[in-house]
């Protein structure tokens, strides 16, 4: 059931996933999403802070560090993976586009 | 409603799958010059006055949050660090939901993925909109058929009996309604999800006016009949009803009056959840206790109607030798659509018991020699009378059903005339006889432990009929 959960990510997933290819702070992460695509996704705090628990339990991040009531998480080896996985799609996507559409 | 210059203060429901409508509530009152300052218990809002303005606002579901959180807990408030780097300033927690405003119109939505908060959403209902509901169709199901199966007599000699049961049928209603109103909405909104679109809100709600004030018009409006009818079918027990409302609407006040006092202590979830479940028990037992008090009370001062032999026509009962009492079990089943009454009639041998005095008679079992087991059967329509006597043929088990079997009963012939007929199943001596006395509008079951003389016969002809 888990696994089926995530067997596609939302848009919002996945970028969450790439900020935390390093170690940062969850509660920047709403920022660093909006810089990397010019306000074309934006995350809303109450969204991010769910995703954040969920993919904790799930195994793709995990928790690094606690400063207050700031917690600080980077993506575990099974959020690399869902995330690669995510990339192929989308790629086979492109191709098949690409392929009947543009020929 | 309290409103002085400053401070505004009114109850309002606020529901999980409308949440919309309650943030748009707040943006009209900022707009008029009131700000949201704090709720006390789940639904009395206060407000303070404050330049009108342009704000807006957001109520969400903070789904590790519980209705029985009398303050704002710490995982909240790593939520709430979110949401105020997002550009939404927190208010105030109540429950399960967390109150923001904001004047930024750019400030992105909380919950920016409607999917995962119509799961929120559904999670934080399921128990009010999904459990509470099926467990009260269960139990109404189950009432209506223990009902129909087994107490149907008993539900047609008591008008209580009778209208707890249409209560039930009431209720389980209600919530087959809510249930499908709820279901509706969810499927709605699922669709509304899976293409993209906004959760509509759920607009089958009631006001808190409105549910306050259908709980106490039912009330009142439910003790008042149910006193009118008691009255014209004798059934004084239905003045617990205004007791029973009483009780009800004053716990409605009391838990709300508790929430607030939790919130004022700063009770933690287990507390707080342990005071509402001493309240519940507390209350529980004043109920109990006042219901039992108003019916001891009653059936000890009415005079119960009974259909009585005269005391010439008890000797005919016995021979001379035989003293003849009533028995202190008589039982009265109420006078709605069918009544019955139960009673034993206990000879005594004077011989062997050796005394006369009555109150002796019954605890001295050496005296017993015979009884007769009377019970008779007044229904008000004749379907009913119908129905009793086919029941008694198929032999159908009922807590008041008449132990008959009318197809191997033999006609007693001297009593058949002008409708009047006496049926006898005949057991083999000295097993109990059954007799079967009817007119077509009244049926008297008589079990007894000789053949009935007709001499014997013609008196229970006169008593009863």
């Amino acid at each position: 059931m888990a696994r089926l959960k995530y067997k596609t990510l939302t848009e919002q997933m996945f970028y969450i996933l790439i900020c935390l290819k390093e170690e940062c702070c969850g509660i920047d992460i709403m920022e660093m999403v909006a810089a990397m695509t010019d306000g074309r996704i934006t995350i809303g705090p109450g969204t991010l802070y769910a995703l954040l628990g969920d993919f904790v339990k799930q195994g793709f991040i995990r928790e690094t560090a606690v400063e207050g009531r700031k917690r600080s998480y980077i993506l575990t080896e099974a959020g690399r993976m869902a995330l690669k996985e995510e990339y192929e799609r989308l790629k086979a996507q492109v191709v098949d586009y690409e392929k009947n559409m543009e020929s | 409603m309290k409103k002085d210059d400053n401070i505004f203060s009114i109850n309002r429901a606020v529901n999980y799958d409308d949440l919309d409508s309650a943030a748009a509530y707040l943006e009209k009152m900022a707009r008029e010059g009131w700000m949201l300052k704090d709720i006390t218990g789940t639904t009395r809002f206060n407000f303070v006055k404050t330049d009108p303005g342009e704000l807006r606002f957001a109520v969400e579901i903070f789904s590790e949050g519980s209705i029985y959180d009398t303050y704002t807990i710490e995982s909240n408030q790593e939520y709430i660090e979110y949401c105020k780097k997002a550009g939404w300033n927190f208010i105030c927690s109540s429950g399960k939901l967390d109150y923001f405003y904001t004047e930024d119109k750019n400030a992105p939505e909380i919950e920016s993925d409607p999917a995962m908060k119509l799961k929120t959403i559904e999670k934080a209902q399921r128990q009010m909109k999904i459990v509470f509901p099926l467990i009260f169709i269960a139990m109404s199901a189950v009432n209506l058929l223990i009902n129909l199966t087994n107490s149907l007599n008993v539900m047609e000699c008591s008008f209580l009996h009778f209208s707890a049961a249409m209560l039930w049928i009431f209720v389980g209603a209600l919530y087959i309604m809510m249930l499908i109103f709820y279901l509706a909405w969810r499927g709605k909104a699922r669709r509304a999800v899976a293409c993209g679109e906004k959760i509509p809100p759920n607009k089958m709600n009631l006001s808190f006016k409105a549910g306050y004030g259908l709980i106490i018009a039912f009330g009142l409006v439910h003790s008042a009949f149910m006193m009118l009818m008691g009255l014209k079918f004798g059934e004084k027990e239905v003045f617990m009803f205004p007791f029973i409302w009483a009780v009800i609407i004053l716990l409605v006040f009391i838990s709300r009056g508790l929430s607030v006092y939790a919130e004022k202590k700063r009770l933690s979830r287990g507390s707080y959840k342990a005071l509402l479940a001493v309240l519940t028990v507390v209350w529980s037992a004043v109920l109990i206790t006042g219901i039992t008090i108003v019916v001891v009370l009653i059936m000890n001062s009415s005079s119960k109607e009974r259909i009585s032999l005269a005391e010439k026509d008890m000797e005919v009962f016995g021979e001379s030798d035989v003293f003849v009492k009533r028995d202190q079990t008589d039982t009265h089943w109420g006078h709605f659509i069918l009544s019955v009454d139960q009673y034993t009639l206990t000879a005594y041998d004077k011989e062997a018991a050796g005394r006369h005095d009555d109150e002796e008679y019954i605890s001295d079992e050496a005296g017993l020699s015979r009884s007769w087991e009377f019970s008779i059967y007044k229904p008000r329509f004749k379907s009913t009378y119908d129905r009793l006597l086919k029941e008694a043929r198929e032999e159908k088990y009922r807590q008041l059903s008449i132990n008959f079997d009318t197809d191997i009963a033999a006609h007693v012939p001297e009593f058949e005339s002008d409708g009047f007929s006496v049926l006898s199943i005949r057991g083999k001596s000295p097993v109990m006889q059954r007799y079967l006395f009817c007119d077509g509008s009244t049926i008297v079951y008589l079990h007894c432990d000789e053949d009935l003389s007709a001499q014997q016969m013609e008196v229970i002809r006169r008593a009863f009929f």
